[in-house]
């Protein structure tokens, strides 16, 4: 009882009167930095029921789509974190709405993927998606989650024959699709499979042809006969 | 880190040694005070305008920087991520092996 009324003081001092309005958001957006401190008050059906009540109207009302965007995920942001029985049939909801609104918006699909990391919100997004870098991004996110688990076991052969559609997929029909940082899929994937596979001790490094800093060009093959520190490195 | 590998490259300057670079940085111009002010002599291909994000990086899936392989003479990967002490001591190691062989060929001449 004293530890109910001690996180009602609490949340009253750190969530001030609600609003109608993008106002709320942003306000909910410092309640919830506040509280990160604080798992009990996260848990509490009643506060963060609240809280996505508000966060689903605002969305609603927003003037505009980056406003509504803004409220849909940290309502997402929010619902992640809970872990009460709610949780997931909130997850859901925001997810729902989310992809009624942006499924083709490769920016906020990805932000999605981030926030909401589970094999539900891929296989949601890919149901309705069509753009083919966010489609690319949630098959690799579940590629990876396959990979992750093949290296402690043997997949079964759905698994397997998946993980290999994926790759297939990834390399094939959505290789030309960018990803976050403008780079084709098909590379990216081509080049995490070579490390993966390739760059392992024992075998012998690809080749690389490129320039350096004075723009001459040179290959790394130049090199043999010498033993060489190749040093993937930024001054930053 | 650029110490260490400063004095890797002076130390073994009349080996058959190279270090060589594959710089991620996206702003050549940016870059160029840093090579002279840091004495940075050693070769390095550049990753070119996306920085961490070109095509190197992405055909070799590097993903953390930095990311350090060691080569032997004839390009085999032998160690990777080194750093240090552990980066001579490979470095060391792989020349010894390589003068090894050498000197075993040239005894068979």
């Amino acid at each position: 009882m004293l530890v109910r009324s001690l996180m009602l003081a609490l949340l009253a001092s750190a969530v001030p009167p609600l609003v109608d309005g993008p106002a709320d958001v942003a306000r909910i957006r410092e309640a919830t930095k506040e509280l990160r401190a604080k798992p009990e008050l996260k848990n509490d059906e009643k506060v963060v029921g609240e809280w996505l009540d508000t966060l689903w109207k605002a969305a609603d009302e927003a003037k505009d789509d980056k406003e509504a965007w803004s409220a849909l995920i940290l309502a997402q942001e929010v619902a992640e974190q809970c872990t009460t029985t709610k949780a997931k049939e909130w997850r859901a909801k925001v997810r729902t709405r989310a992809l009624e609104r942006f499924a083709d918006d490769a920016e906020r699909m990805l932000a999605l993927l981030r926030v909401s990391g589970g094999e539900e919100t891929r296989a949601a997004v890919l149901a309705v998606t069509k753009n083919p870098s966010v489609k690319a991004a949630a098959h690799w996110a579940d590629a990876n989650s396959l990979m992750a688990k093949q290296k402690k076991e043997k997949l079964s052969e759905a698994e397997q024959k998946k993980l290999d559609g994926i790759l297939k997929l990834l390399q094939g029909e959505l290789g030309s699709a960018l990803d976050a940082r403008g780079r084709k899929w098909g590379d990216v994937v081509a080049g995490k499979l070579r490390a993966t596979n390739d760059l392992v001790i024992g075998k012998v490094a690809p080749e690389i042809e490129g320039t350096d800093l004075d723009g001459q060009p040179f290959k790394l093959s130049d090199y043999r006969g010498k033993i060489v520190v190749l040093d993937f490195w930024g001054n930053w | 880190m650029y110490p260490h590998e400063r004095s890797l490259v002076a130390r073994l300057k009349d080996e058959p040694f190279a270090l060589i670079g594959i710089n991620s940085d996206d702003d050549l111009e940016k870059l160029k005070p840093a090579l002279e002010k840091e004495s940075i002599t050693w070769r390095s291909f550049w990753n070119g305008k996306l920085g961490t994000s070109g095509p190197i990086s992405t055909a070799w899936g590097v993903s953390s920087w930095p990311t350090i392989f060691v080569l032997d003479e004839e390009g085999v990967i032998r160690y990777m991520n080194v750093r240090e002490a552990k980066m001579d001591e490979a470095v060391d190691t792989l020349l010894a092996e390589l003068k090894a062989k050498q000197a075993k060929k040239d005894g068979k001449k």
